[in-house]
């Protein structure tokens, strides 16, 4: 089993992303965090497989925390994706040039996002 | 199992989640909007945190619509983003239009999100958010690119990993900083992982009373496993060492990475402003040679460089073109009230002295030498007196607002009640387009609140309480508005507990404002709850506050010229009337005369004169009546009121039937002397605060008289009358 965190300020978009992933084939758990904070936290305390990040949130943005997640030996190997509403190129520039695996604009398909998040958990499972 | 597509189930638990969360956020952007208006009133600019708040909003808005395919909210949102991205970006100005224009925004979000969770997912209607969206897209345009050389983020001495980590917001943030010559600061504090938060909080709040948090980024602590270390980046007013002793942080460092420049240095010439709107940035940015972790499958949302099919994209492409300000927009002129009044002032000056020149061609008219001039000077006068009316009524329309507003913050407070409460109530609210003199409209903003917060907490029984007498479980709130000739009625009605009208009595007698052997009816005995030091209910909560009861709603609507009415039933609810005029500014008066004095009464309170023999007027424990119609009117002798001789016991008199609310008076005066027109003054002096006077004005022959203060007369007389 694979686990996947959830970072994301709206409640709404939480179970959106999260009803997404429950079709995703292979066996995952997901656990959601309502700020960068949050995610913090819960990282040192699950091994987590794939961090599905927003941009925008109170208190660090995604950028800073995927900042921290790819600058600590302990998480780098931890694929993440942004998933962010469209809107500024160079915060996606950014999160891709801070080494974010996947940038995923909302409205995003489903679809669209299982194929990520499958793609990227496979690779995790193989490398 | 087939793909989930959050659009095609639009009566989902995820579909009400959005409704209640885009609720919460729009409750959120009405506080910031209000909080945004008084900071541009009061400093011409916005605090940051509150404008990127705003923007935060906005964003998840659009993010969230998008999901649920709602395409008329989504653009809607993505052009309230792009309004909010301008301000915090510095790009937009912060103007009068450019806070109309979010506040209307916002109004048309929670009117959609309304209609939404009334027709439980069907697609509300986006004409009136595509109308509003072709406005924004008119003014939002970024002025010139004036992006410089040399950005002087580069100059900072610090770890790139930080900058890097930045977004598009924070960078202007710090750019704005460097060029209002503020010190940049790197703050640095290791926690343990588990329990950062208090002490990051703690931190922050420090830094931020002496300057702005511009970034948070978090790293590995000395034992990564279980330490985490904050940078902050910060900009600040003042000097490293004062710095240091302010941030008194036992774990915290503090070091310059960027000194002040000084202000006379080009600071501003450096500023790089993003010159584009989100159009033209997706052209730029697919050009960027980066790499791209995966490949990207055509209409997939993934990866970059694809614009999502369906999203709008082209609607900024001549972005960088000379664009027009938001200040082109609006056609409308927001002016000082003040300014209206003294309009208002002058408009009243004329008007008296149009009546003096009635009153000379009236007097010319009489004599047979100049009654030819005396016609012309009468025919002058009569169209003078149309333009004046004119004029005057231009001047009162000015004046007047919807009740909307008002309306719009009891909606707002209802529902913080409903959350804090737990009680299930609906507000129903009518007559929102019922217009009032905007002076009268801000003054009634308190005692509304206060009538709502009381029907919240005191009327409206708990869901399990109703159930258990056999109502809903969800209680009502009606507020109703209307006009009535020169008056606004305001009904606050609830479906509650009502008002015993035995406890009120016995918390009246308790508190010696009535004694044990009186009698009251119905309606006087619930009119007490007006009177100061009464609340029927002995626990004071948190909600209707302390201190500020139903006597305080009574003298506000008093000092507007208005009354309160009660109505209430036990167990079905209690209803409360205000009265008010419509305009304070100018009224038409009675001139009334009384023992050799002139009194003017605000004919709007005038419901019709009689002509009576003194030998009508009936006398019942100790009252004087008049039965009007097989009604009985209660008198008051106006002479009396004012310590005036009296006319002749013999003499006819004329009765002014007073009406207001509920209540009516018969005022005794000697003789009618007709109408006017009148700009009431206030009175300055020992009469000020003589009871029954509301001010002063000057007639037609430049006389001064006062003028009745109707709603204190009328209030008078059925106190009187519980005290008979």
């Amino acid at each position: 089993m694979q686990r996947i965190l959830i970072v994301e300020d709206s409640a709404t978009m939480r179970s959106l992303l999260a009803s997404a992933l429950i079709d995703l084939g292979t066996s995952v758990e997901i656990t959601e965090a309502a700020s960068g904070f949050e995610a913090l936290r819960l990282l040192p305390r699950e091994p987590f497989d794939l961090i599905l990040t927003d941009i925008n949130m109170p208190d660090i943005n995604g950028l800073e925390l995927l900042s921290f997640v790819k600058g600590n030996s302990a998480y780098r190997g931890i694929p993440l994706i942004i998933v962010s509403t469209e809107g500024s190129e160079r915060d996606r520039e950014k999160g891709l040039g801070l080494g974010a695996d996947a940038y995923l604009v909302k409205p995003f398909e489903p679809d669209a996002l299982r194929r990520v998040v499958s793609e990227l958990l496979a690779k995790r499972r193989d490398g | 199992m087939a793909p989930r597509r959050p659009k095609s189930r639009p009566r989902s638990k995820a579909y009400r989640e959005f409704v209640s969360e885009a609720e919460e956020i729009l409750e959120r952007m009405r506080g910031d909007l209000a909080d945004l208006a008084d900071q541009k009133a009061a400093k011409h600019e916005a605090e940051p945190d509150l404008v990127n708040r705003l923007f935060r909003s906005a964003h998840s808005l659009k993010g969230l619509a998008g999901m649920f395919g709602l395409d008329g909210m989504s653009q809607l949102a993505h052009h309230l983003e792009d309004v909010l991205d301008g301000l915090r970006l510095g790009r937009v100005p912060l103007n009068s239009p450019a806070v109309a224009l979010l506040d209307e925004a916002v109004t048309v979000f929670s009117t959609l999100t309304q209609e939404m969770s009334e027709s439980s997912g069907a697609a509300p209607s986006d004409g009136v958010a595509a109308a509003l969206v072709a406005r924004i897209e008119a003014a939002v345009h970024a002025p010139t690119d004036a992006r410089g050389t040399s950005d002087p983020i580069g100059r900072l001495s610090v770890d790139p990993a930080l900058l890097r980590a930045l977004t598009e917001y924070e960078e202007h943030r710090l750019r704005e900083n460097l060029r209002r010559g503020r010190r940049i600061v790197l703050v640095e504090a290791t926690f343990e992982i588990l329990s950062f938060e208090e002490g990051l909080a703690e931190l922050t709040k420090s830094v931020r009373e002496v300057g702005e948090v511009l970034s948070t980024l978090p790293a590995p602590g000395d034992t990564p496993e279980s330490q985490i270390r904050f940078s902050l980046l910060a900009a600040t007013d003042l000097d490293e060492a004062a710095l240091e002793s302010a941030l008194d942080l036992p774990n915290a460092r503090v070091r310059t990475v960027g000194a002040p420049v000084a202000r006379g240095e080009d600071a501003s010439g450096s500023e790089t402003i993003r010159a584009s709107a989100l159009g033209d940035t997706q052209a730029e940015g697919a050009s960027g040679a980066r790499p791209r972790p995966l490949e990207s499958h055509p209409g997939d949302r993934v990866g970059d460089g694809e614009t999502p099919e369906g999203m709008p994209h082209g609607e900024h492409a001549g972005g960088a073109a000379e664009l027009e300000s938001l200040k082109s927009i609006s056609d409308t002129v927001r002016v000082d009230i003040k300014k209206l009044d003294e309009l208002m002032n002058l408009v009243g000056e004329l008007v008296i002295q149009r009546s003096a020149i009635a009153a000379i061609a009236a007097r010319l008219c009489a004599d047979p030498a100049t009654s030819r001039v005396g016609a012309e000077l009468s025919k002058l006068h009569k169209g003078l007196d149309r333009k004046l009316q004119e004029l005057q009524s231009g001047v009162l329309e000015v004046r007047m607002v919807p009740l909307r507003q008002v309306f719009e913050k009891l909606s707002r407070v209802a529902r913080r009640l409903r959350r804090d409460l737990a009680k299930e109530v609906r507000l129903e609210i009518k007559g929102a387009d019922t217009e009032l003199d905007k002076l009268l409209v801000e003054e009634l903003v308190d005692p509304l609140v206060h009538l709502v917060r009381n029907a919240f907490d005191h009327a409206i029984e708990s869901p399990s309480e109703r159930e258990r007498v056999g109502k809903s479980s969800e209680g009502m709130i009606r507020i109703e508005a209307s006009q009535r000739g020169n008056h606004v009625v305001i009904e606050v009605a609830d479906d509650g507990r009502g008002i015993d009208p035995a406890v009120v009595r016995a918390r009246a007698e308790a508190c010696g404002l009535v004694s044990p052997g009186e009698v009251l009816s119905h309606r006087e005995t619930l009119e007490l709850i007006f009177s100061p030091g009464l609340s029927t209910r002995e626990e004071v909560t948190e909600t209707s506050g302390r201190g500020v009861g139903m006597d305080v709603v009574r003298a506000n609507l008093t000092a507007l010229g208005g009354l309160v009415d009660v109505d209430s039933t036990i167990g079905r609810g209690t209803r409360i009337t205000l009265t008010l005029p419509i305009t304070l500014a100018i009224i038409q008066a009675l001139i009334v005369g009384v023992g050799g004095q002139r009194f003017a009464i605000p004919l709007t309170s005038v419901l019709e004169t009689l002509l009576v023999e003194p030998a009508s007027i009936q006398r019942s424990e100790g009252r004087e009546m008049l039965n009007l119609r097989g009604h009985p009117l209660a008198l008051r002798r106006l002479a009396r009121e004012f310590g005036l001789p009296e006319a002749g016991s013999d003499a006819k008199l004329y009765v002014v039937v007073l009406g207001f609310g509920d209540s009516r008076l018969g005022l005794l005066v000697d003789r009618l002397d007709g109408q006017q027109d009148t700009v009431i003054k206030p009175i300055q002096g020992p009469i000020q605060n003589v009871r029954g006077v509301t001010g002063a004005t000057e007639l037609g022959d430049q006389s001064a008289v006062l003028v009745l203060d109707v709603s204190a007369l009328v209030d008078d007389a059925v106190r009187r009358r519980e005290a008979a």
